[in-house]
Parts: C-alpha cells; structure tokens; sequence
C-alpha cells in the first residue's frame, strides 16, 4: 500500500463558528445540533446534581436531609423530569440535527427554521420546570399520578405541566423534519438500504415521536384543565377515572422508552462497525428491528400498570412486553457478530460501546422479568423498577451518548477529546454505574419502594453502598467535562476523517463548512463496506482530499496511546 | 450450534470455532444459570411467607437461571471478543468484509421468541393460581368475615366486619334508621393499624382509598395492587408459617429491659401501659431470661416469664407515591400461629372491647384512635407511631392549655377537639400547609366522619398524654379531670363534659 504523507492541509484546519454563534438564533443545522447538545448537557449536570442529593437522603433510613416529605419528592420529580425531557430526548436532537443532513450529504434540514424554532422552545421549558420546583409542591413524580397530581400539589405541578407541553411540542417539530430529511434528503445512489444505521435509528425514532408525543399533549391538556380549568377529568368523585391518566400517559411514555434508546442504538451500530474495521453484522435486521422496535412498541403501555390495570387485561401486555425482548436481542446479538473477527480498538468511544452492550443487556434481561406479572407484583414501583430503567437509560442511552461524543467530537470541533482521560472517564462510569445500580435489584426486591425518603432500616446497608457508588458515577462527569473544555481549545487536531470511517460525515472539513461539503460528496457503495481494497481506496481518497489527523504528541498526557488512532492505512 | 459450526465451515479462518470450544461454553452456561439461580434466588428475596410467594419465587428462580444463562452468553462471548479479536500494534488491515449470516440471524430471532413464549405461559400459570379466589376467604369462627382496607394520606386502617351479631339496643344506638324497613342484622365491626391473620387463613381485602392512590404491598407476601379513587379493588393471599417461625411478641407493661448498647448493660423499666414489640432470639440463663431485639436494632434481656403469645410481623408498604408522608405510609401484618391463638390474641379480645365498652373515655380512646389514619403522619411512642409529617403527639397533654391560650379557645380539651375538626385552622407552628383532613361529625356518609363518641374517647385518650405518665399533670383544663392511682375517679363527668364541648358541632 502506498505511505500517505498529505501535510496538514489548509482544509483541514476550518475552524469553529464564533462562540456568540451559539447564543443567537440561527438556522445552520450544525449550530443549532451544539446548541442542543450543550444545552441537554448542561440540564444533564443539574439532574445529576439532584440524584447526588437524593442519594445523600438515602444513607440513612429517615428524613433527615431534607426540610420534608415533600421537599424530597420534588428532587426526583424534577430529576426524573430533567433527564428524560430535557437531557436525553434533546441530546438525541442534537445527535440527530448535527449527524443526519451529513451522513445524508445534505446541506442543511428540510425545514431549517422549523429546526431552530424547536430548538428554541427548550430553554423556557427547562425554566417553566424549574420554576415548577421553586414555586414548590410539584411532587407527583415525573409519572404525575393523578389524583395527586390535579387535586393535592401546588402551582409547581402546573408550570411542570406547561413545561412538559412545550417540550413534547419541540420533540414533535422535531421529528417531522428528521423524517423529512431521512426520507427525501438523501444523495443520488444512497437507497434506503444504503443508510448509515443512525438515520435508520432516527427515523425509527422519529416515527414514534410524531405518532406517541400528540398523547403526552391531550394528556397534559387534560391535566392543566383539572387544574385550572374546573374539569374533572381524572377526580374519581366528580366521575372522572384516575386511569384514564394512565393509559394516556403511558401510550406515550412507553414509546418514549424507545425514543430514548433507539438512537443509542444507532449510535452503536456506528461505532461498533468503524472501531472494530467491520462491517455491521446484519445490517437489515438491525434497521428492521428498530421499526420493529417502534411498532410493538405502541402495544406494551400497560405493562406499566400491573397493580392498577383491571385483571383480566393484564395478560396480554405481559406477552407483547416479552415479545419486544425478541427485536431487542437480534440486535445484540448482530452486535456481537460484527465485533467477532473483527480487530477491535479500544477508542473511548469503542469502550462506551462495549459498556453499553454489557450493561443495556442487564436492563433486556431485568425488562422480561419484569413482564412476567407474579414477578411485576413483587417488584412493580420499587428499586427493582428504578434499577432497571437506568440500566436501560444510564447504561443505554447515557453510555451510547457519551460513546457517540467521543466519536463525533472530533468533527464537530476539529479537535480529538483527549484518550488517556476518556479511558479514566470510561472506567468510574461504568464501575460507579454498575455498583449504583445494581444493588438496587436487591434493595427493591427485599422490600424498597421506589420514590421514599423514609425506608426499613434493615435497607440501609444496600443504600449506603448505593449511595456511595452513585457519588463516584457523579464525579466521573467532571472528568468528562474537563476533558471537553480542554480538548474544544487544546485538542490534537483531527483531520477530517480520524476514524477513517467511511459515512459521509467523514468525507468533509472538521468541522464542516457552511452547507457542509464543497462538492456533492459521492458515497461509498456501502456505509458499512470495511475490509475491501475499494473501501481502503475510497478512505485514502478522503485522507488525500482533506489530509491526515495530527498525529499523536507522546509529550501530552493522553496523547501517547497507539489505539487511540486506528493507524492509517499504509503507515 | 449447528449454525456456528456452519459459520465455521464457511469462514473458519476467521471465526476458528471448534465444536469442542462451543460446547465447553455451552455447558458453562447452562452450569452458570443453575448455580446462580438455585444459589441466589432464595437470598435476594424476602421471607417467603405465603403461598403466593411460593409459586412466585418459582418463576423468579426460572427467570433468574434463563437471565443468568443469557447474561453469561452475552458477556462471555463479549469478553471473548475483546481479548481474541482486539487490535494488535502496527496491524494496519481491516476485519474480514462479512455482512451477516441468514441462519445465524434466524436462530438468534427463533429461540429468543420461543423462550419468551414459555416464559408467558409459565407466567399465566403462576398468575391464575395466585390470583384466583380462594376457598374459605376470612374464615373466623367457620365464617367468613369482611377485611375493608382503607388507604389514607399517610397511613393504613383496616376494618373487620365480624360474623358476631351486636345487640339489638346497641345496633339501634349507632345505626341510623332508614324509612323503617327492617334491617339485617347489625355486625360487631372494629378498625386496627394493623393487619392481623393467622397462617393457613385465606385472605381477601376489600380496599378503598380515601384519597390518592395507593398501593398495597407486602413484600414476604409477594403481593401488591393499587387502591383506585373510586373502585375497589381486591387483593388475595395466604400467609403461611415459614422456617422462621414467629419470632415476635408484645411485652405487656410494666418490665425491666436489661439493655445492651455497645458492650455495657443498662435496666431500663417500663410503666404499665407500655406496649413495646420485640423479636425473640433464644433464651438465656438456664431459661430465665430471654434475649429480644428491639425494632431499633439493640438487644436486651427480659425475664421468660412476661414472653407473650407469639407471632410474625411483616412490613406492609404503600408503594404509590402518595405525597409527602409516602415512605413512612407502613404498617404489618401480624401472622399468629392458628386460629386459637388469633382469637385469642386479636379477634376476642376487639370484638369484646365492642361489646362491652369501657366505662373510662381515656380507653375508649386508646381504641378508637387506631380506627383513624393519625399514625402515618404523627409520633406517639404510646402506640408505637413514629410519622413525621405532623407534629408529635407525645406529651400533647402537656402542651394543649398553652396552645389554647394562644388560639383563643377556652381550654386545651377544646383546642384538641377543634384542631381534629378543622386542623386547617390550628397550625402548629413550624407545620403550615398541613394535608390533615377535617373531620366531621354529622354526615356519617362522608369519608371525613369521625363520630362524636369517638372524638370525646380521643380527646380523653390525648388529654391524658403527659410526659410525665402522669394524667393529672394534663393541662386540658377540665373541671371533672380527677384522678385515683392514675385513673379517672369520674369518667361519666369527664364524657358529659367533653359532650357539652364538642356540641353543637361547630362550624
């Protein structure tokens, strides 16, 4: 193979917008992607700093650091709230608004404006919820149970209301334009089935949210007119139905599980395949498995209501529910089979990958136990629950974010996140995480509710190890946080293509011009093709046209380790 | 297996499996789910105290050992891939350009969905028996009794509707009478804090929510369902004797505790009304003395003579959020050994307090202060209350005529008779925005109603709480309040006085 020896050229050092960009309204997909991102990450630090909080009430069996009952159910109110609304939905939009016009070789959005315009609804959300928490009593749980939530807290529940309106309406706008890009935005040659398995992941993802998000807003309606309106539809005195909140609520919220996840998963698939130099294992069954993620997915809501749900209608949501385990495994195991053979680098981004496979695969296995409903009655709203929805949401969705910013940073910013620091991050999240999170098996099996501040003081070894591994998982962020401010200014630079990935992000300046590439980018024959001369030709093409990644200075912390690069072809 | 012995035929330089590598694998899986399953499935699981929980703690051992077999394949061959497939130093090649295998991908599609279809069958079976009704439910006497659970804002009642006729003129006193049509006969009915059964007896709760839902769980029963406004729900179990046997019992006041704490003894005595639960752990001394575990976790010693009736206690949850108070909405279930020693300790003994009323309002009081939801928000060491959310009612005695002086009532009994009826408008300091509920003693339809003998008995009961142990010391400012050897001379005088002070009901 021919040695490469392309100097730093002069494309390759594009530089990022000025930082007053990121504060103005603007409708460049790969700003408003930043101001997601950013900003999901920073309601991502306050959540965070919540869950610290609840965990300290937690080392001890009484109320003690917390004024009241009270007081502590809106910590989880509004942690619950926080990250789901408005850290790991949003941070999917900023996946999703940076990644999908590039990997499509698109210049922008559909509808650019629509974009921003979604964008921009999120920050007075964000402040309506936390006003929510001020203004106080917003206690019903991110669930928001009536009656509780209508009759019996205070104004925080109506601005939490009016919060979660606004945001469900950005995720819908949202949507429609990634579904609109995915389906008529891509280049000449790129068939459905040539997608790279992020768009597929998306556009799965996208399906779900314009068709479950409309239920979130009839319920929330419903729910500000009890509120405010006089209405009784969820006051069992006035022959309203508490269940009919449920039902609601959860044929939204279930499909938003997947909402959350699904992209992670598209994530995967692209890191899994570029670090290993693989191709993905599968690549139909993993794009149909997401569509058929999406669709059972609208039929299972009511496995979130075992204890309420009338009897006779239990039986059928246990086995929908058990029949989502299936898609959900041929992903894993496609996963696997494209890792097997392959020469896999241990990238940070990788490891985040492979955490994700261990620890979402804990979340399947507590997931069908779950659905089987003698089991549920043991386990339903206790830690058992809260164990496993963050191993699907923390060990899927929070690993598969951070795998995929590792992965992508270095186009967004020119610059690589610093490997040495990534690997420490990688090791406290996923020791912190597994020993957070874990233990809470246990915990709710032996007797835990989820939700109380006050628990059998025979519980109170379980959570002080709990707690004290949640405290580690919450000083690994700062390692990532630090990592990040010092690589966006000192990184080493990345060239365009440092993965020598072959999606068509790749195949422009880090980070990419306005409208992103110069010329009409051609795209390989097949997102996935690794391990074919025409795949290296293509990749050393690119290497030409834009140059080479700085390489590694071994002086500088972290800049030292020879996986942190595949190398490039023919050094 | 088949298959990946294809997957070895066709790419063998790659994949380099042998047969004899996958069934060495193959075999500690199985081997791994097993030990897992029959090792942990009985430790991670509470004391498996009902019938319910044997057929459930059945499924969970064959989830346990299916997760635990699928747990050791995914890690497995992930560490595998890790270690045998990572990049070695100055490798510049790709992986091999492979894009699936049809038969691999339809055996990981056809046996994950056939062991998801045994596991829903599996699942059915185990939920039909356990939720079906049961013969014989609330058996007391040969008869079924009626068990009402009612969940309240921060605590849980429990009535029983007995199969024991009241008489005639007693029924005539409480029962309103309506448009003269004869009536069945009225039952002994009586409301507890606490669940009581025995073991064997089938169990079936009729319950109800007084305000937002709630959920009933007990975890060593394996069971829970949700208490919906507006429904009533039903919940079904039986509890069982388990290998633990009944370890509880009720120290009945007074006795001395030699308590251990931190290596030193130390008696402490305890008055006549101290009831205090303890956990008996073996006996001691030649059998004089029998050690017991406090609920605070400390140990003492206590002569075998005052070890009671004993029984098992099991924590009963609310485990829908409910507000505030959520976490400290408990209660248990008391499980006596058999039906003889659960009339005897229990159900006789609630049934003749209906009866055959006490003459002294203070014990009255003393039981009908159980029938209402007071325990999940207020302290009372008396009855072994420990709710934070309102203020503590431990020397409330003390306390009621300086807070009567402060609220503008005439006397501290009145100011405990008003802050029961309109709690809104008697704040104690520091508890702003209480959620207590008003109680009314003119509609006896509302779920509010607290009938006015119940209130003058717990009023009485309250006025009697003085640090002190001392009623006299009671600073409730009734005239007739006199007492011998700590108890009312003149209870009569007492009730008529806190008749004329909470009558009229006063809006």
């Amino acid at each position: 193979m021919a040695t490469i020896s392309v100097p730093i050229g002069e494309r390759q050092t594009q530089s990022m917008p000025h930082w007053t960009e990121y504060f103005r309204w603007t409708v460049d997909h790969k700003i408003i992607g930043v101001q997601y991102g950013v900003t999901a990450f920073v309601f991502f630090l306050v959540g965070g700093a919540l869950a610290m909080l609840i965990r300290w009430e937690l080392l001890t069996p009484a109320l003690d650091t917390m004024a009241s009952g009270t007081a502590y159910n809106q910590l989880f109110t509004i942690h619950g709230t926080i990250m789901i609304f408005l850290f790991v939905i949003p941070m999917w939009g900023a996946f999703g608004n940076y990644l999908i016009p590039l990997q499509l070789g698109a210049g922008d959005m559909a509808f650019p404006w629509l974009n921003a315009f979604a964008f921009w609804l999120i920050p007075p959300a964000g402040i309506l919820v936390i006003m929510g928490y001020f203004v106080g009593q917003a206690e019903a749980g991110w669930t928001a149970y009536p009656p509780l939530s209508t009759l019996f807290s205070g104004d925080g529940q109506t601005l939490w209301a009016m919060g979660a309106h606004l945001l469900g309406f950005s995720s819908i706008l949202g949507s429609i334009n990634f579904l609109v890009t995915i389906l008529n935005m891509r280049p000449e040659g790129m068939s459905i089935w040539k997608m790279p398995l992020f768009c597929w992941a998306q556009m799965a993802t996208s399906t779900i949210a314009v068709m479950a998000t409309p239920f979130l807003a009839g319920a929330l309606t419903l729910m500000l007119l009890d509120r405010v309106g006089g209405t009784s539809f969820f006051d069992a005195t006035q022959g309203g139905d508490v269940l009919l909140w449920q039902n609601v609520f959860w044929f939204y919220s279930h499909p938003a599980v997947y909402i959350m996840i699904l992209p992670g998963m598209g994530v995967l698939s692209e890191v899994l395949s570029v670090h290993s130099r693989k191709p993905i294992f599968g690549y139909r069954m993993i794009g149909l498995s997401s569509m058929a993620i999406a669709i059972v997915g609208f039929f299972v809501w009511a496995h979130h209501m075992f204890t309420s749900l009338q009897p006779e209608l239990r039986i059928p949501f246990m086995v929908t529910t058990m029949i989502i385990a299936v898609p959900t495994g041929i992903k894993i195991f496609s996963w696997i089979g494209t890792l097997w053979g392959g020469k896999i680098r241990f990238t940070s981004a990788m490891l985040f990958s492979l955490g994700f496979l261990s620890m979402f695969v804990i979340g399947g296995i507590s997931g069908v136990m779950l659905a089987a409903i003698p089991f549920n009655y043991q386990v339903h709203d206790t830690y058992f629950v809260v164990s496993h929805f963050h191993f699907v949401l923390f060990g899927g969705a929070v690993f598969a974010i951070y795998s995929g910013l590792y992965h992508w940073f270095p186009k967004v910013t020119g610059r690589m996140l610093n490997e040495t620091l990534g690997r420490i991050h990688f090791v406290l999240t996923y020791l912190g995480f597994f020993f957070t999170f874990f233990p809470m098996h246990m915990a709710g099996m032996l007797g835990m509710p989820r939700r109380v501040a006050v628990y059998a003081p025979e519980l109170q070894t379980w959570n002080v190890i709990i707690s004290i591994f949640s405290f580690i998982l919450g000083i690994s962020t700062f390692v990532f946080v630090g990592n990040a401010i010092w690589s966006v200014a000192r990184g080493r630079r990345a060239g365009a293509n440092p993965w020598r990935a072959l999606t068509l992000e790749w195949a422009t300046t880090s980070p990419p011009p306005a409208w992103n590439f110069d010329e009409p980018p051609i795209p390989f024959e097949d997102p996935y093709g690794y391990g074919t001369d025409a795949a290296t030709a293509y990749l050393d093409a690119i290497d030409r046209t834009f140059g080479v990644p700085e390489p590694p200075r071994p002086n500088i912390t972290g800049g030292n380790s020879p996986e942190a690069l595949p190398s490039p072809a023919g050094d | 297996m088949a298959t990946t012995q294809h997957q070895q035929s066709s790419n063998s330089a790659t994949f380099g499996i042998s047969l004899v590598s996958i069934i060495i694998f193959g075999v500690a899986m199985v081997i791994f789910g097993l030990v897992i399953g029959g090792v942990f499935t009985a430790k991670i699981l509470p004391e498996q105290a009902s019938e319910q929980a044997i057929a459930t703690d059945g499924l969970f051992q064959v989830l346990l050992t299916i997760g635990s077999m699928v747990f050791f394949l995914v890690q497995g061959l992930l560490l595998i891939s890790v270690i045998r497939f990572r990049h070695r130093p100055n490798d510049v090649t790709d992986g091999p350009n492979i894009h699936g295998n049809v038969t691999l991908e339809i055996v990981w599609t056809i046996i994950p969905s056939a062991i998801v279809v045994v596991l829903a069958i599996l699942s059915y079976v185990v939920w039909q028996s356990n939720s079906a009704p049961q013969d014989q439910p609330n058996f007391v006497n040969g008869e079924p009794i009626t068990i009402n659970a009612r969940g309240q804002r921060f605590a849980w009642t429990f009535e029983y509707v007995t199969n024991v006729e009241l008489p005639a003129e007693e029924a005539g006193a409480v029962t309103v009478q309506n448009d003269g049509e004869e009536s069945a006969p009225e039952m002994v009915s009586f409301t507890t804090n606490e669940l009581h059964a025995y073991a064997g007896q089938n169990i079936e709760l009729q319950m109800q929510t007084a305000d937002v839902i709630h959920s009933f769980w007990i975890p060593a029963m394996r069971v829970k369902q949700d208490l919906l406004p507006g429904k009533e729900t039903t919940i079904r179990f039986t509890p069982i004797a388990t290998e633990e046997g009944f370890p509880y019992t009720t120290l009945q006041g007074p006795f001395d505790l030699l308590l251990e704490e931190n290596g030193t003894r130390e008696t402490r005595s305890f008055g006549d009304s101290t009831q205090l639960i303890v956990r008996v752990i073996g006996e001691e001394s030649g059998g004089n003395l029998t050690r017991v575990q406090l609920d605070t976790g400390l140990q003492a010693l206590v002569d075998s003579n005052l070890i009671g009736p004993k029984y098992a206690r099991y924590r009963l949850n609310c485990a829908e959020l409910c507000g505030g108070g959520h976490g400290e909405m408990y209660s248990y279930l008391i499980v006596h050994p058999d039906e003889e020693s659960y009339l005897a300790a229990f159900y006789d003994g609630r049934v003749d307090a209906v009866l055959n009323p006490p003459a002294d309002p203070i014990l009255q009081g003393e039981r009908a202060i159980t029938a209402y939801a007071c325990a999940g928000c207020h302290t009372l060491d008396a009855l072994g209350w420990s709710g934070m959310t309102g203020p503590a009612l431990n020397g409330i005695g003390d306390r009621a005529g300086g807070r009567a002086g402060s609220t503008g009532v005439s006397n501290g009994a009145e100011y405990i008779v008003q802050s029961i009826r309109h709690p809104q408008d008697y704040y104690v300091p520091g508890y702003n925005g209480v959620i207590m509920p008003v109680h009314d003693s003119t509609d006896d339809n509302t779920n509010t109603y607290m009938s006015q003998s119940d209130l003058i008995g717990i009023v009485a009961y309250l006025c009697s709480q003085t640090a002190s142990g001392d009623i006299t010391d009671s600073t409730c400012g009734l005239e007739s309040w006199q007492a011998e050897n700590n108890t009312l001379t003149d209870p009569a005088a007492v009730i008529s006085e806190l008749q004329a002070l909470s009558d009229p009901y006063q809006e």
